[in-house]
């Protein structure tokens, strides 16, 4: 049985899914990626993830709307948050909101690494 | 060069997409190139994402996250030589390569003098799917060095 973890990416920027996908494939992960809350959700209908890293601000679904639904349809799902934007009040409003984890932009993706570790189910 | 002249090698390129098994596949490149007393190279390509698309990523350097990668990618390259043969590959015959696949082997065969290429099988999608696209395929098709094709399930 392949016990490989998967990791869903949800980011509006292909560049950035790109750069965390290949950088998380070699750190031995399957990543798959989304474009938005939308891409996000339809693709968990059929596959189950082990976490999933979004970012907060993106086109017809945003990082906190995203989390509520995936909170309710897969509540073991850890969320890690992502965003530059006002990112004391964003990741206030991540943890109130139920984010297992909060990344503040810029970031170095050992540490991104380190975060999904944290937040991984064993 | 002659497609249908038989010259052995002097120069072994092994290409690893740093996948599980990418060990097994260095292991068996390693042996090959001892048994024809060639030089090994062992190249993983790393997307050359900024380049490719030249966006602006919001609050993201993305030349500093190209760079983690690049080194993730030398470390991981590293890594798999190791457990496949030791320090038997030193930094100078593991390359880490940004840009596309293609560019990547077309580069080292013509500055390494590489008289065989080894892959791994891509899984159920085949050979062909390292090789999309027009400029690609003509790549493979016009190809004067062999390409072995390594399935990674016969383990």
């Amino acid at each position: 049985m392949d016990n490989t973890k998967r990791i869903l990416i949800v980011d509006d920027s292909d560049e950035l899914t790109q750069v965390i996908a290949e950088f998380l494939g070699m750190c031995g992960y399957s990543v798959f990626t989304a474009r938005d809350g939308i891409d996000a959700l339809r693709f968990m209908e059929k596959e189950t993830m082990d976490v999933v890293v979004s970012d907060i601000h993106m086109p017809r679904m945003d990082g906190y709307t995203l989390m509520t639904e995936i909170k309710s349809r897969h509540p073991r799902t850890p969320i890690i948050l992502i965003t530059g934007f006002s990112v004391s009040e964003a990741q206030k409003m991540a943890f109130e909101k139920g984010a297992d984890a909060f990344v503040a932009k810029p970031f170095h993706l050992k540490d991104l690494k380190g975060v999904i570790e944290s937040v991984m189910p064993h | 060069m002659n497609k249908n002249m038989l010259k052995k090698p002097k120069s072994v390129l092994c290409y690893t997409d740093l996948s599980k098994n990418s060990s097994y596949l260095v292991r068996y490149a390693y042996e090959i190139s001892k048994m024809l007393e060639a030089e090994l190279f062992v190249l993983h390509n790393v997307t050359d994402i900024k380049g490719a698309a030249g966006f602006y990523v919001p609050h993201i350097n993305m030349d500093k996250l190209e760079e983690e990668v690049i080194q993730a990618a030398r470390d991981k390259i590293y890594a798999i030589c190791h457990q496949a043969v030791g320090d038997s590959i030193d930094k100078v015959h593991r390359i880490v390569i940004r840009g596309g696949l293609i560019e990547a082997l077309e580069q080292v065969i013509r500055e390494r003098k590489i008289g065989l290429v080894i892959m791994p099988h891509d899984g159920d999608k085949g050979i062909l799917s390292w090789f999309r696209g027009d400029y690609a395929e003509r790549f493979l098709r016009d190809a004067s060095i062999p390409f072995l094709v390594l399935p990674m399930d016969a383990r």
